[in-house]
């Protein structure tokens, strides 16, 4: 009769906490009204379920407060700007494109800056040729 | 905002309210760098980011912090997600990770509060037992039983979740609100 009731009260548990039981409710039911142990067990396991209920749904009342704290979280963070730059590095190294265009960009830019400052060393030395 | 109203607009979503995006949509101008559309992402997904911390640090302070820090965490890395259909997973793990490493660094401290806690056991109320007993079960049993406790008692949403089958989440769940049983009842007869 003990091991009926042992496994009988996995079987409780199962059923009270929503888990699939192996055996049909009506067995269980059957042999509750017939024991009185596992009647006694079924009801501190309904109590326990009914405890962490409510334990976890606490939790829920200030879930949105809780969200929101994380979105101003990343709404201060990238007020400092650290995410822009970090995020404008990653989209132009993620796209293929985008990164044959910063490369050339970036040719152009050193082209130009020597060009530039060729010009001006040679008009520098017109001046002091010409001073001289 | 203005970038997602703007889309918003562009996709004739009028009729519809702005949380009828899918996540598609919120995480491809997340990746552009759009805080609106991220935000709508973590109300859509700090509850469960919340459940996984809770299963594995097992103290709401610091589920909460590190929450926080997960949410925070997926918008400076969301560029790299490539599948948008793993968000829900991605997040998970990065809770998850966080959580190692928080647990890793509190080793020391937290054996010692865990000594404290049990001590004071003898004299606080139910609720507070209840907690204690979550605390003490083992991580691989708390984490799926605060999970199914925070999702509606679905296991099946926990198997998808935690990429691992129906059976092997049911199993857990099984196993571990027996030994909080145990744990309860212990409880009660020492408190006897």
């Amino acid at each position: 009769m003990k091991s009926n009731c042992d496994k009988m009260k996995e079987q409780i548990a199962d059923l009270i906490t929503g888990i699939p039981a192996e055996k049909e409710a009506q067995t269980i039911e059957q042999h509750l009204n017939e024991c009185s142990a596992c009647r006694a067990y079924a009801q501190r396991m309904e109590k326990e379920e009914e405890l962490l209920t409510g334990f976890f749904a606490k939790f829920d009342t200030n879930m949105t407060s809780r969200e929101d704290e994380a979105i101003n979280i990343i709404n201060r963070f990238d007020a400092s700007g650290q995410t822009n730059v970090v995020s404008l590095g990653k989209m132009i190294m993620k796209n293929l494109f985008a990164k044959h265009a910063a490369a050339a960009a970036l040719i152009v830019f050193v082209t130009l800056y020597f060009i530039i400052t060729l010009t001006w060393i040679s008009q520098i030395n017109e001046c002091i040729r010409l001073c001289m | 905002m203005d970038c997602l109203i703007r889309l918003y607009y562009r996709k004739g979503f009028r009729n519809s309210g702005l949380d009828d995006f899918s996540d598609d949509i919120l995480i491809a101008a997340s990746q552009r760098g759009d805080k609106s559309a991220y935000a709508l992402l973590v109300k859509r997904h700090y509850r469960h980011v919340f459940a996984v911390c809770l299963g594995v640090v097992a103290n709401v302070d610091d589920a909460e912090d590190i929450a926080q820090d997960v949410m925070l965490k997926g918008f400076l890395k969301i560029s790299k997600l490539r599948s948008s259909e793993q968000f829900g997973r991605w997040i998970l793990r990065i809770a998850k990770n966080l959580c190692i490493d928080f647990l890793r660094r509190e080793k020391c401290a937290r054996a010692s509060l865990a000594k404290q806690a049990a001590q004071q056991r003898q004299t606080t109320n139910e609720n507070h037992d209840l907690q204690q007993a979550i605390r003490d079960l083992p991580q691989e049993y708390r984490l799926p039983l605060v999970m199914y406790y925070f999702d509606n008692k679905s296991a099946k949403s926990i198997a998808e979740k935690l990429n691992i089958s129906h059976s092997g989440v049911c199993q857990r769940i099984k196993d571990a609100r027996r030994q909080l049983h145990k744990l309860l009842t212990e409880g009660v007869h020492n408190e006897e």
